[in-house]
C-alpha cells in the first residue's frame, strides 16, 4: 500500500469521510467570519466544530475556543502520536473538548467539552445555516 | 484638539466617506503620491471633499527597494516586442517624476546612490516637489467637475470660486529613500534630496522624511536636518513585536531617547506608521504627531509592499491598544473575565454597538462601523494620555494587559501582554 505523507489535509479529509456516514448535515472549511473551522456538523439540535491539528495544541485550543461562539461543542483534534502533549489543565479552562486520531482515523473522545455553552445567537444561526445547507 | 496631531493615511478611495464624516476628529491627511498621481481626479477630491490640511508621502523609496522587480511587468507592444514598464499605479508616478526616460535606458534597474550625481538630485527633488506643489491644484477644475455631485458645488460662480481657491499641502517632503544608518551612502544622498527640495519650493515648509531603522537613531541624525517638523519611519520597528525581549526593549528606548533630544532640541517629529506607544512618547518626550491607515497596521516593514486594497475588518480594544478579530473581540468582552475591557469610557465607541457586546457582530459585515470606531478610540487615546499622569497612563496599560493575559492568555495569547509589558518596562525606566 502507499504510503501517505501525513497532513492536515489528509487527516480532515479521513475524518470527514468517517464522519459523513454518522452526520449528513456536515461541511468542512466552514466559514466563520474571516477564518475557516475544519469540519463542522449537526449532532441532532447541537452544532459541533473540530479544528484539525497535528501536533500544534496551542494554536488548535485558540481557534477552538473562538469556535464556541458558533457552536454548542468545540473540539481539538490531534493525531495520536503528538495528542499526549497537550494540557489537559488547560483545555478544561478554555471549556474546549479533545479528540485524538488513531492510526486508522477513528476519532476517540480525551476530553468532553464545558456544558456551559457561550453561543452568540446571530453568529450561531448563520454558521448553522450553512451547515444544514 | 489636541496638541499632538493625528493624521490618516488615505488608502482606497471608498475611505472618504470615513473620513469626511470624522474629520472633525483628525488633524489631516497623509496622501501618498502613487495614489494621487494614478488616480488623480478622485484623490482630488478626496481632499476637497475632507477638507483637512494634507501632505504628499512622495513614495520615492520604492525605486531602490531591493525588491524592485515586483513593481514591475512585462507588456507587449503593438509590434509584438516585449516591454518592461511599471505596474500602473508606480508608472503614473514615474512620468510625473519624469523619471521614465532614466528608467528606459538603465534596462528598469533600481536607482543607487550612484545615480544621484548634482542633476539627477536637483532634477528628482524639483519633480517631486512640483508633483506635490502642483498636481492637486492643477486639476481642480476636472476633479471638481467630475465630482460635483459628491463635492455639492453647483455649476458657475460657485465652481470658478472653488477652482481658483488654493488646495496646497500643508508642507512639502522631501523625496527619501531608505538607510540604515549614517554611514550608509543612502542617508548623504537624502540629505543632498533635502536641501534641493528646499531650494525647489522656494521658501514653502519643506519636511524631511526619514526611513530608517533604529540603530541610526541619534543625535547628529536630528542635527543633520534644520525643519523644525521631521517624519519619521522606523522600518525595522514594530512595537507590538513579542518576540526577542531584549532587542525590542533596545528598540523602545532608542526611539524614546530619540524624541526626547528631538523635542530638546524643539524638532517636532511625526511618526508616520505610529501605535499607542508612539502616542505615550508625545507625554514623556515630545512625539508631536503620528498616522495611521484606517484598521492597517501600526509598522510597516521597507519590504512591505504597497497596494493590495483595504485591509480585513479588526475591532480595536482600546484599553489593549491592539487589534483582535471581531470574534475574538466578542469572546472577550462577552465573557464575564473580560468584560471591565470594553471601552464604555468611549460614549462614541459604545454607540456603535448600542450599548451591547453581542451586537459586535455587526461590524463584520460593516468596516465602516469599525473604521469609524477605531477613529474613536485612538482620539480617546490621545485624550487619555494627554490628560492623565505617565504613572498612571503606564498603570492602566499595565492592568488591563495583565488581567487580559490572566484570563485569555491560552486562548488568545500572550502576544498583547508581553509587548505591553516591554512598553511598561521602558516607560518606568529612570
Amino acid at each position: 500500500m502507499e504510503k501517505v505523507k501525513l497532513t492536515e489535509k489528509h487527516i480532515e479529509d479521513e475524518i470527514f469521510k468517517n464522519l459523513c456516514h454518522e452526520f449528513p448535515a456536515i461541511k468542512r472549511q466552514v466559514k466563520l467570519h474571516m477564518k475557516r473551522v475544519d469540519v463542522a456538523y449537526a449532532k441532532k439540535s447541537k452544532t459541533v466544530a473540530l479544528e484539525i491539528k497535528i501536533s500544534d495544541w496551542k494554536s488548535a485550543l485558540q481557534q477552538a475556543w473562538t469556535n464556541k461562539l458558533a457552536c454548542h461543542e468545540s473540539y481539538v483534534v490531534l493525531w495520536h502520536e503528538y495528542a499526549h502533549r497537550a494540557d489537559r489543565e488547560l483545555f478544561v479552562t478554555a471549556g474546549v473538548g479533545l479528540m485524538v486520531v488513531d492510526s486508522d482515523y477513528s476519532l476517540r473522545l480525551e476530553l468532553s467539552p464545558s456544558r456551559k455553552h457561550e453561543l452568540h445567537p446571530s453568529i450561531h444561526k448563520n454558521f448553522r445555516k450553512i451547515i444544514m445547507a | 484638539m489636541s496638541n499632538l496631531d493625528f493624521y490618516i493615511r488615505f488608502g482606497v478611495h471608498k475611505e472618504r466617506e470615513i473620513l469626511n464624516e470624522m474629520k472633525g476628529y483628525i488633524s489631516g491627511l497623509c496622501i501618498p503620491c502613487h495614489i494621487l498621481s494614478y488616480t488623480q481626479d478622485p484623490t482630488i477630491a478626496a481632499i476637497k471633499y475632507v477638507e483637512k490640511p494634507y501632505f504628499i508621502d512622495p513614495m520615492t523609496y520604492i525605486y531602490a527597494t531591493h525588491d524592485f522587480p515586483k513593481y514591475l511587468a512585462k507588456k507587449e507592444s503593438e509590434d509584438g516586442k516585449k516591454q518592461i514598464k511599471f505596474k500602473p499605479s508606480i508608472q503614473k508616478l514615474t512620468i510625473d517624476l519624469n523619471l521614465v526616460d532614466h528608467f528606459e535606458s538603465n534596462s528598469y534597474t533600481p536607482l543607487t546612490p550612484a545615480t544621484f550625481t548634482d542633476d539627477f538630485t536637483n532634477s528628482l527633488a524639483k519633480s517631486s516637489v512640483d508633483l506635490q506643489l502642483s498636481k492637486a491644484n492643477n486639476g481642480k477644475e476636472s476633479a471638481y467637475k467630475r465630482y460635483s455631485a459628491l463635492l455639492n458645488i453647483a455649476e458657475g460662480k460657485e465652481m470658478n470660486d472653488q477652482i481658483s481657491a488654493d488646495i496646497s499641502p500643508k508642507f512639502v517632503v522631501s523625496p527619501y529613500f531608505y538607510f540604515k544608518n549614517a554611514l550608509d551612502p543612502w542617508f548623504q544622498v537624502n540629505i543632498r534630496l533635502y536641501n534641493s527640495a528646499k531650494v525647489q519650493a522656494e521658501g514653502f515648509n519643506t519636511v524631511p522624511f526619514i526611513m530608517t531603522d533604529t540603530e541610526a537613531l541619534t543625535k547628529s541624525l536630528i542635527d543633520s536636518y534644520d525643519s523644525e517638523v521631521i517624519l519619521l519611519w522606523l522600518t525595522d520597528f514594530d512595537p507590538k513585536s513579542a518576540s526577542g525581549a531584549d532587542k525590542q526593549i533596545e528598540k523602545l528606548t532608542k526611539l524614546k531617547e530619540f524624541i526626547e533630544y528631538a523635542a530638546s532640541e524643539n524638532k517636532k517629529i511625526i511618526d508616520v506608521y505610529g501605535s499607542y506607544y508612539s502616542i505615550v512618547l508625545a507625554k514623556t518626550g515630545g512625539m508631536a504627531g503620528i498616522c495611521n491607515g484606517v484598521l492597517h497596521g501600526e509598522s510597516k516593514s521597507k519590504d512591505a509592499t504597497i497596494g493590495g486594497g483595504a485591509p480585513p475588518v479588526r475591532y480595536y480594544v482600546r484599553k489593549l491598544h491592539s487589534f483582535l478579530s471581531v470574534l475574538n473581540a466578542t469572546s472577550v468582552l462577552r465573557s464575564p473575565e473580560g468584560q471591565s475591557l470594553l471601552d464604555t469610557e468611549c460614549k462614541e465607541c459604545v454607540s456603535l454597538i448600542d450599548n451591547e457586546v453581542a451586537n459586535l457582530d455587526r461590524f463584520e459585515d460593516n468596516p465602516y462601523l469599525a473604521q469609524k470606531h477605531f477613529i474613536h478610540a485612538r482620539i480617546c487615546e490621545i485624550d487619555f494620555v494627554e490628560n492623565h499622569e505617565l504613572e498612571d497612563i503606564v498603570s492602566d496599560m499595565e492592568s488591563h494587559a495583565s488581567s487580559f493575559n490572566t484570563n485569555f492568555g491560552v486562548t488568545i495569547g500572550t502576544d498583547i501582554y508581553s509587548a505591553i509589558s516591554n512598553w511598561v518596562r521602558v516607560l518606568t525606566k529612570k
